[in-house]
């Protein structure tokens, strides 16, 4: 006699009762999630780790509003991507090209992209494939772009938002951005800024205890075409600008580089009719990108 | 007092960009951080145009309500294109919100008439507390009326039905975004009112779960929403399925729109019902549907009311049933019978039977009867309110009072429990409920 199998249509519902962990924060989530109900990263994170067995390493690219994060990491994306001498990029997910495709659409046609919204949901996050040595087995790296003032804002108000803490908690290294054009004119902002960063970061601890002190810390002077001096020693320039984060960084954290970086030539302020003054790059010269990043990674 | 608080991108000494740029000093730690969790950020405001905006209603912390608007104020400060969202927020305490009858729309047209909400361009990093006067009625009939000709009986009975039931609704297809949740609002009790959170124009995001989102949507962010559990999409450009059949209060509100009862819909919205839950508002349809229909040719003639005060039927004897209404200044409770479960009509309370009480003794007599009753009726929250309130009664009633009271209601209670035997079984719901009861008025001795 034939045997036919009819799966019951209730079964589907059975898979609803395995959560999965998000892959950020740990907290269980239905298996068709889009994005985790906790933190609001994506939850193709988990699948992507899950399915692969690998378990990739988390990186926090950090610094306060419009210091240039997203250009930052879109430029270093695209770098990557075209050369593969020094080190191999290769996304994983479609939607680890978003950024890469948002930041260079946007200075193709003349313009900085938009303003990172406060919202968790609404963030860029990258997952890669990074290989330095063909030798080497590839690291695994998830990196979101977060928006500076929700960083500021779990800095001084804990738990606002779980996403940012659980990653920088587990976090294998940072970058931390600093506009070196704005410390040359003088302004301490950015000083002040970045040493609540690494303050908060030389609390923290992981989930075994270990203090993030010892992990690498990359800090990268953003800008750095404004600054004549910048790119020469950004140590020295650093340590002559922003006493304060040179102070706290050598005392709290052994493994740390100061790095300089820009990526526009030059800027042009200039009014467009039914937005207002808009800031524009007048061309894309991106130096010291990739090195920061690649630092890092040898380090991690 | 109403505290106020704005919620901007700026570059201030603290921080730069979207943050808390001023508040007034009632604003606490806790306020703050939830104002800057629901606080709409770059991009939040649906469309493109200068003229977008959103009124927001949503609960804070400790019993506070904040109504907003945020609208778009401008270039941001940082040059990087788009417009900037300013938020200006207003925390309501309970009995502010109450004076306005729960309307946040009534309330903003208040802070409006003041000029509270002009966009600053050099905000005050401090702001001050301010009073509102004034007050609105439960019904602004004017709303009800045109939302009623924009939308038509049975959208508008297909949007309450979803939005009673729906975890978070979103509500695309409309164009007067704000003149749809005024209306709806103005369907609704005024207690169950703060109970729906609502936006008029903001992008969705799960870190602010309104209730309600009246938002534009393209047909991919359609899709992908839809298929996010505890979200439903609701287009109301398009018609109600054809199997749709309103319940609840979806189908007393259609009832009342068909019979041409906006006067009786809004003289019931007029009434007040301490207590009142969205939750009960099936059983609470049940009640006015029956009455609509037992109204028949009555006139019932809209009473002139002020907020807060009960509604006083015309003259004469009316059957009193459980539905609230308490003909004042009449002692005797007439009986009626309820269609459910063949309860026995409900017996002359107490208040009916005792002898030239003091006037406070009365009300608070008056006010047992309608909490045991509707207890043993099957409204959960007036078991609630029981539970609170006997004590109090106990210490303040005299002995002979307590004792009658109690006789009368356990009198009731046994008629409950010998009727609802439905072919030898008896209705656990009916029982449990007179169980409930006797045990909190005999349970103190």
């Amino acid at each position: 006699m034939p045997k036919v199998v009819q799966p019951m249509e209730s079964y589907r519902l059975a898979q609803y009762s395995v959560q999965v962990p998000c892959y950020v924060c740990g907290e269980g989530n239905a298996f068709d999630a889009e994005q985790c109900r906790h933190c609001f990263a994506p939850m193709a994170l988990a699948h992507q780790a899950n399915t692969h067995k690998i378990r990739p390493q988390m990186l926090a690219v950090i610094g306060t509003s419009g210091v240039g994060k997203t250009v930052y990491l879109g430029m270093l994306l695209d770098m990557l991507s075209r050369q593969t001498q020094r080190m191999q990029i290769l996304a994983r997910g479609a939607f680890s090209i978003t950024l890469q495709q948002t930041v260079m659409g946007a200075l193709s046609r003349g313009e900085f992209p938009a303003k990172t919204p406060n919202e968790p949901d609404r963030w860029n996050w990258v997952h890669c494939q990074i290989r330095t040595s063909p030798k080497r087995d590839p690291t695994e790296l998830i990196v979101p772009d977060m928006a500076g003032e929700a960083v500021l804002e779990e800095i001084e108000h804990p738990q606002s938002y779980i996403g940012i803490r659980r990653l920088l908690c587990k976090c294998a290294g940072a970058i931390v951005l600093i506009d070196a054009a704005e410390m040359a004119g003088g302004m301490r902002e950015q000083d002040y800024f970045a040493m609540k960063l690494v303050s908060y970061l030389s609390e923290l601890r992981d989930d075994d205890g270990q203090a993030w002190s010892n992990r690498p810390l990359a800090l990268v002077l953003s800008k750095a075409d404004r600054c004549e001096t910048c790119f020469d020693d950004p140590a020295t320039f650093a340590r002559r600008s922003a006493a304060g984060l040179w102070e706290h960084c050598q005392e709290r954290f052994p493994n740390h580089r100061f790095f300089a970086a820009g990526v526009a030539g030059a800027c042009v302020t200039h009014f467009v009719r039914g937005v207002g003054h808009v800031v524009a790059p007048l061309r894309i010269e991106p130096q010291g990108i990739i090195e920061p990043f690649e630092w890092l990674v040898k380090s991690m | 007092m109403i505290e106020q608080a704005i919620f901007t991108s700026a570059q201030t000494d603290r921080s730069r960009g979207y943050q808390l740029v001023a508040a007034s000093p009632g604003i606490n730690a806790q306020a703050a951080r939830d104002l800057a969790a629901w606080g709409p950020s770059h991009g939040s405001l649906c469309g493109a145009s200068d003229n977008a905006s959103s009124v927001n209603f949503h609960p804070l912390t400790d019993d506070l309500w904040c109504i907003s608007q945020s609208v778009s104020a401008g270039e941001e400060y940082s040059g990087r294109g788009g417009t900037r969202v300013y938020t200006h927020s207003f925390a309501v305490p309970a009995e502010e919100m109450g004076r306005f009858a729960n309307n946040p729309f009534a309330l903003l047209r208040a802070t409006r008439t003041r000029g509270l909400l002009k966009v600053q361009d050099f905000v005050p990093s401090s702001l001050a507390a301010i009073q509102l006067p004034g007050r609105a009625g439960a019904v602004d009939e004017g709303v009800l009326a045109e939302f009623l000709e924009r939308f038509g009986e049975e959208r508008i009975a297909w949007l309450v039905d979803v939005a009673l039931t729906a975890d978070r609704l979103l509500v695309v297809g409309v164009d007067n975004r704000d003149l749809l949740m005024a209306g709806l609002i103005q369907c609704l009790p005024v207690e169950c009112r703060p109970e729906m959170s609502f936006a008029t124009g903001l992008v969705h995001s799960p870190r602010r779960p309104f209730r309600i989102n009246a938002l534009e949507l393209d047909a991919v962010e359609t899709k992908r929403l839809s298929r996010q559990s505890c979200v439903t999409v609701l287009n109301l450009a398009e018609e109600p399925p054809a199997d749709f059949v309103p319940s609840g209060w979806a189908a007393y509100l259609f009832e009342a729109f068909a019979v041409d009862g906006l006067p009786v819909l809004c003289a019931e919205l007029e009434r007040a019902r301490a207590g009142l839950r969205v939750s009960d508002l099936p059983w609470l349809a049940d009640q006015l549907t029956e009455r609509l229909h037992e109204g028949g040719d009555v006139e019932l003639a809209r009473p002139q009311s002020s907020p807060g005060e009960l509604v006083q039927p015309p003259g004469g004897n009316m059957a009193a049933d459980s539905a609230y209404e308490r003909p004042a200044g009449k002692l005797q409770l007439l009986p009626t019978v309820s269609a459910e479960a063949n309860l026995p009509a409900r017996a002359n309370g107490p208040s009916a039977e005792v002898v030239a009480p003091s006037r406070d003794a009365l009300e608070m007599l008056e006010h047992l009867d309608d909490l045991v009753f509707d207890t043993i009726n099957g409204r959960s929250p007036a078991l609630d309110e029981l539970t609170a309130l006997w004590p109090r009664l106990s210490a303040e009633l005299s002995a002979n009072l307590l004792a009658e009271s109690r006789e009368q209601y356990l009198h009731y209670a046994i008629k409950v429990w010998e009727l609802c035997v439905k072919e030898g079984v008896r209705d656990p719901s009916c029982a449990v409920a007179a169980l409930d009861v006797l045990c909190i008025l005999f349970g103190g001795d």
